[in-house]
């Protein structure tokens, strides 16, 4: 006997405003009563504090409650009987935010999270332990106009535009320019650039591309900011051809990146960091926050 | 005088010959299949047979071919009767190559074969010597400071993964080890995709395209490129077959799979799903090479997505190879990029020319990177680079125009030190292009002079292309002018080359082929021969280069439609000279001789040419020494051969008898060539008759005694007994036929000296002992045949031979009891031949006994005398036999004994009489102890039903006589 659910949609996307459809499988091998089917849509912003923070803010700790965003329960059957066989039983919710705030993006985060969840819950009486079931799907959030900051921003990297360096004559030579294409980026679209090595004194073992998290959480009384690897893509391996503009490209990957969110609980933000590696392990590296929003098309 | 005791039926051969029935003449030999003789071949054998036929006794010189030596393997083979294969072979050959052309030329080339050819050359070519070490690029260090922020628990789990993922790390080993664990991870990937564990199989993905990180062993690259992108090509293949398995419709029970020529509206909302998925996957991993070959290998599945997707990809994935900086790595994944670009749209070739301009602007690197290589020579790492090169301009060369390719040669003349993309144009542009730019190319290679690439590469390259044996008819061809002239100028440069022999002799090798192609370029060939020899002599380098040398000759042989005309190269022995080394001499001296027989052109008496082959052949027996084996000696005396057989004189019979006389002085010490120039003199004997019309005057007489006395000299060094045995009976009835008589006694004489050393056994080809017996019977029973026209020597008693026969036969010591009696029963035969009045046969010009002696009183006495000691020693056998346990094989015995007695003994005389029962007795014994119906004693059934009416006379008179 199990029970299932299933979303009309295999990508499992839905934006706010839609409907979401699906049904629910009980499968029996024979007949079984029950006391009820219930279906549960929730969905919630969970916080949790980094563990070097919790020195600081002990007290504030129990505070960070789950902040939901959107919540609905529903009877789907009243108590009753399933037949043997597979009982479909179709569902729809529609998809609208309970209070004043948004639905956020889903996003998998080390701090912050957030997530819709579906929950099914087959009753069977007092001696019996209820079926349980959980599924969870993906929210995009509401898309906005298109960005008017397309410009470039170009950058060059040498000894001297450096900032945390004790001595500057211990810093080989070089000069790595490059552009990346904007800062303002659709989530959908891979980040673009070039950057190329014009010279370097000492060979480049690699070249890479870190996307970097920066969750906020807090409120008035204070806050925790930490900022936390995604994804490290190389975009350069060996010591490269001088002069050649090697593309700048990452993919976001879907879950682990969001639209950048700013609210009064909590915030989510991205930085890229282009970092080159010398031959002897030297790390050059240079940061660029970027905002991701979703655009219309 | 005695009364004649054993009194001898007269036969009527005549009648007998009519009982026989008729005889008519076959037309196919049983050896051979139907198909050989069919058309020309009957023609052809009618003529030969016709003459010998005519001639009467001629039957007799031809030995039976399959009781003859069997040293000689192949009675086909065997001259006497090779004439009439030749004119089969003849037009059966050019059939053969024609079908062969036509399915060459069939399908044009796609370029997924191109690649099949390549990456079989990439193999053989990059190989290395040392030692591997296969390490998945581990770069644990970094991992754990990116994830020091990580919570301790998480990053010892991570650490775990890392382990897993990084993948073997074996050091020290062989290239073949190497390879072997290169396939072993391919098939646990294989394997791990059946059971279901993608996510394994995407990781040993991954590491094995992080093996090609590692570039260590240069030398090695090229292959190992391959190697691995065969993994990965068959892994994207796999995932897209998923794919598209996921993307099967099912309509209630029925199961819809997706078209071939799908478009993404057929495919399913999940499969695309499951295919971005993929996609997401791989733009996550980390490293940028693993990324970007996996990218690649599941190229195609952007098909589910949309339409051009693959194209959005390729210029990415082009762009995005800049990112490698060893520029090894960095082209070999060019090449990747443009073959896969290759399967999935062949039409697309908006990215292979930024490719290529990348691959140009990384050049220098190349040579920087060159430079600094330690366990190698600049040119030998250019040379690692040449496959991609070639590939990615081969591919390109497909999109381009002549203009492009114009600008192309003008961007590679502008580059310093151009040689690896002068080598890609050459192997990779088209044969026309080549060609019409010949000259232009040359004067570019030669300008190369100076830099890393070594120029003899660009050289050969360009010998190969212009070679290459795919050409079609419809090709522009250099004409023979420009021929002459390109030859020019490349030997000059390649004449020049100093201390690079083996490179030397690369090109030679090549260009020589070049100047195969043109026929009548015998000066040009001398000229290269000699220069050749020039390069190679003096430091006796030619040691090192024989592979190379041996490449030239099969060259030149291929190149000759008639192998003695390569003796007309003033510098061809000389060259051959340069075989000093005694096995590659005589495997050099092989491939002559076996191109001399495979290109079969018939017979030659040129004076060079016979000479030149019996140097060569001379080698060749010379080789022969104690250590060889049968199956080298027979080689060799079967090449040997067939070069005496195609050496001919035509009428000019005593030159062709001075050649057997040369070539018996050269060859002396292999049998079997001994025995076949004895065959060959003794039928030149007899063509000598054939021509005289049976009748020989004073000068074509002494000229077959010539002969004759040849061949008694030449059997005596002949070692296998049995070999002279038959030769001596064949010289013997060559003498006979030719009335030579004394020397006809002396061969027949001659040849019993040999029986008493007849060994009881020989060792046959499979290594088993056999008795001798059986073939010592039929040889005597042969011998006997013959001996009966043999005409007694007035000077001694008469059936002197006979007598030394008898006596040699006596005191042979290894006869079987069966032997014993079989052997009797043929001399048997004889003495009843021989007292007849007229013989079956006569031959000409010669008086045999019959006419000889006119039925004389004393002479039929000297035969009844000899019949009575032969059936003296029959009969005491038999009693002997008697109480010996009777054997299946005397029962066979006794019934040709019993058959004889009866055909040519008077029985109503008492002794025949009293044989005929005591054998009929014994038979009747062994038939009630072995049934007479039984299958092996079939055979006899037929005698005994002749005999029956006469036995069960005797039968009757039996019951009162014996019992």
């Amino acid at each position: 006997m199990s029970l299932e659910i299933k979303l009309k949609r295999a990508s499992k996307i839905y934006h706010p405003g839609e409907v979401l459809k699906g049904s629910l499988l009980v499968e029996t091998k024979s007949d079984i009563s029950h006391t009820g089917l219930f279906l549960n849509l929730e969905g919630v912003v969970s916080m949790q504090l980094s563990s070097k923070s919790v020195g600081i803010f002990e007290a504030f700790y129990n505070s960070v409650k789950p902040i939901p965003l959107i919540t609905v329960n529903l009877e789907v059957q009243k108590a009753g009987k399933f037949p043997a066989g597979v009982t479909t039983i179709p569902f729809e919710f529609p998809l609208k935010a309970k209070s004043t705030r948004p639905l956020y993006d889903s996003y998998h985060g080390v701090f912050i999270s957030v997530q819709y969840t579906l929950h099914a819950e087959l009753r069977r009486g007092i001696l019996n332990k209820p079926l349980l079931k959980s599924l969870e799907f993906i929210v995009e959030g509401d898309k906005v106009a298109k960005s008017t900051e397309e410009s470039p921003i170009p950058f060059t990297i040498t000894p001297q535009s450096l900032e945390n360096i004790r001595e500057i004559k211990s810093v080989p030579d070089f000069k790595i320019s490059g552009t990346l294409e904007r800062a303002v980026c659709d989530i959908e679209q891979p980040l673009q650039g070039t950057i190329s090595v014009d010279h370097s004194a000492k060979p480049i073992k690699s070249i890479e591309l870190q996307l970097v998290r920066v969750e906020t959480c807090g409120c008035a009384e204070g806050y925790a900011k930490d900022a936390t690897e995604i994804q490290n893509i190389q975009i350069a391996e060996g010591d490269v051809m001088r002069g050649l503009a090697i593309p700048i490209h990452m993919v976001f990957p879907r879950l682990f990146t969001c639209v950048t969110t700013a609210t009064n609980n909590f915030k989510i933000a991205f930085e890229v960091n282009i970092v080159i590696v010398l031959q002897d392990d030297h790390l050059i590296t240079e940061n660029f926050p970027i905002k991701l929003y979703r655009p219309r098309k | 005088m005695a009364e004649v005791r054993w009194p001898i039926n007269v036969k009527s051969y005549a009648k007998e010959k009519l009982s026989h029935g008729r005889l008519s003449k076959t037309k196919n030999h049983p050896l051979q299949g139907v198909t050989l003789f069919q058309e020309a071949g009957i023609e052809e054998e009618k003529k030969q047979e016709e003459p010998s036929r005519k001639m009467g006794g001629s039957d007799l010189i031809i030995s039976d071919p399959l009781s003859s030596n069997p040293l000689l393997d192949d009675p086909l083979s065997d001259p006497l009767s090779g004439g009439s294969l030749e004119p089969m072979m003849a037009f059966s050959e050019p059939k053969v190559t024609s079908s062969v052309c036509k399915s060459r030329r069939k399908s044009p080339p796609t370029p997924t074969d191109h690649w099949v050819k390549r990456r079989g050359q990439i193999l053989a070519k990059f190989t290395t010597s040392q030692k591997l070490t296969l390490s998945a690029g581990s770069n644990k260090n970094e991992r754990a400071t990116s994830s020091s922020n990580l919570p301790e628990k998480v990053r010892d789990r991570l650490e775990q993964l890392d382990e897993i993922e990084d993948g073997p790390n074996l050091s020290n080993l062989t290239q073949a080890e190497y390879t072997k664990t290169i396939e072993e991870m391919g098939k646990a990937l294989y394997a791990a995709w059946d059971t279901e564990q993608r996510v394994k199989a995407l990781k040993l993905a991954i590491q094995l395209s992080k093996l090609l990180i590692d570039t260590t062993t240069a030398q090695f690259y090229p292959s190992k490129f391959v190697l691995i992108t065969d993994i990965l090509v068959k892994f994207g293949g796999l995932v897209f077959t998923r794919l598209k398995d996921k993307s099967a419709v099912v309509q209630g029970h029925v199961t819809m799979p997706l078209r071939s020529d799908f478009t993404p509206e057929d495919v399913p909302e999940s499969a695309k799903e499951t295919a971005s998925n993929w996609f997401y996957k791989l733009a996550s991993i980390r490293e940028l090479l693993p990324r970007l070959y996996l990218q690649l290998s599941i190229l195609k599945c952007n098909k589910f997505m949309s339409l051009d997707e693959h194209r959005t990809v390729l210029m990415h994935i082009t762009l995005a190879a800049r990112g490698i900086g060893d520029p090894l790595v960095a082209n070999y994944l060019r090449c990747f990029i443009c073959r896969m670009g290759g399967i999935v749209d062949p039409g697309f070739d908006s990215y292979l020319h930024p490719l290529f301009q990348d691959a140009l602007f990384i050049y220098p690197q190349i040579l920087s990177k060159g430079k600094r290589m330690k366990d190698m020579t600049i040119g030998a790492y250019c040379i690692t680079h040449t496959p991609a090169y070639d590939w990615l301009l081969s591919c390109l060369g497909q999109h381009l125009s002549a203009d492009d390719m114009e600008q192309l040669i003008i961007q590679a003349s502008e580059i310093r030190n151009n040689g690896i993309l002068l080598n890609a144009i050459l192997s990779s542009l088209p044969y026309n292009y080549i060609t019409s730019h010949v000259f232009e190319l040359v004067e570019q290679i030669v300008r190369c002079q100076e830099t890393a690439f070594p120029v003899f590469y660009l050289l050969k390259n360009l010998g190969e292309k212009l070679t290459n044996s795919d050409v079609t008819s419809h090709s522009k061809n250099l004409s023979s002018r420009d021929r002459k002239k390109l030859l020019k100028v490349v030997w000059t440069q390649l004449s020049t080359m100093e201390g690079l022999i083996d490179e030397y002799m690369e090109c030679a090798v090549v260009w020589l082929q070049f100047v195969c192609i043109e026929k009548n370029t015998t000066k040009d060939l001398d000229v290269i021969l000699d220069d050749v020899i020039k390069h190679l002599l003096p430091a006796r380098t030619f040691e090192a280069c024989y592979p190379s040398l041996n490449k030239i000759l099969s060259i030149l042989l291929a190149s000759q439609d008639d192998v003695t005309q390569l003796f007309s190269l003033s510098k061809f022995l000389p060259f051959l000279d340069l075989f000093q080394k005694e096995s590659v001499k005589v495997d050099a001296c092989k491939s002559i001789l076996s191109a001399f027989r495979s290109k079969n052109t018939g017979s030659t008496n040129s004076p060079v040419a016979v000479s030149s082959f019996i140097y060569i052949c001379k080698t060749l027996h010379n080789s022969v020494n104690a250590l060889t084996n049968e199956d080298q000696k027979r080689d060799i005396s079967e090449l040997i051969n067939y070069f005496i057989a195609s050496v001919s004189y035509g009428r000019d019979f005593e030159e062709q008898l001075g050649f057997y006389v040369e070539c018996r002085a050269a060859f002396s010490n292999l049998d079997s060539v001994l025995f076949y120039l004895v065959q060959s003199v003794c039928s030149l004997a007899v063509q000598t008759l054939n021509i005289t019309k049976g009748t020989h005057n004073k000068k074509s007489g002494s000229f077959v005694r010539g002969c004759v006395a040849y061949c008694y000299i030449t059997i005596s060094s002949i070692l296998c007994h049995f070999t002279r045995l038959d030769l001596y009976l064949l010289s013997g009835q060559v003498a006979l036929l030719n009335s030579s008589l004394v020397q006809c006694d002396s061969l027949f004489k001659e040849a019993l000296t040999l029986i008493g050393e007849v060994p009881p056994t020989l060792t046959g080809t499979d290594g088993r002992q056999f008795s001798t017996e059986k073939r010592l019977i039929d040889w005597v029973s042969r011998y006997l045949a013959s001996l009966v026209y043999v005409p007694d020597n007035p000077a001694q008693q008469p059936l002197h031979i006979f007598r030394e026969l008898y006596a040699a036969i006596e005191s042979y010591q290894h006869w079987s009891s069966c032997g014993n009696l079989k052997v009797r029963g043929v001399l048997l035969s004889y003495l009843l031949s021989v007292g007849q009045p007229a013989f079956s046969y006569t031959v000409q010009n010669v008086d045999s006994n019959d006419k000889l002696y006119g039925q004389n009183k004393k002479y039929l006495a000297q035969v009844d005398e000899l019949l009575e000691n032969v059936l003296g020693k029959i009969l005491t056998y038999l009693d002997a036999i008697d109480k010996l346990a009777q054997e299946s094989d005397n029962l066979e015995e006794l019934t040709r004994l019993a058959y004889l007695v009866l055909q040519g003994l008077d029985i109503t005389r008492p002794e025949p009489y009293r044989l005929l029962s005591k054998v009929a007795y014994l038979c009747y014994q062994a038939n009630r102890k072995f049934s007479l119906l039984d299958d092996n004693t079939d055979k006899l059934s037929v005698r005994w039903s002749k005999m029956l009416p006469a036995l069960q006379k005797m039968q009757r008179d039996m019951t009162t006589d014996l019992f």
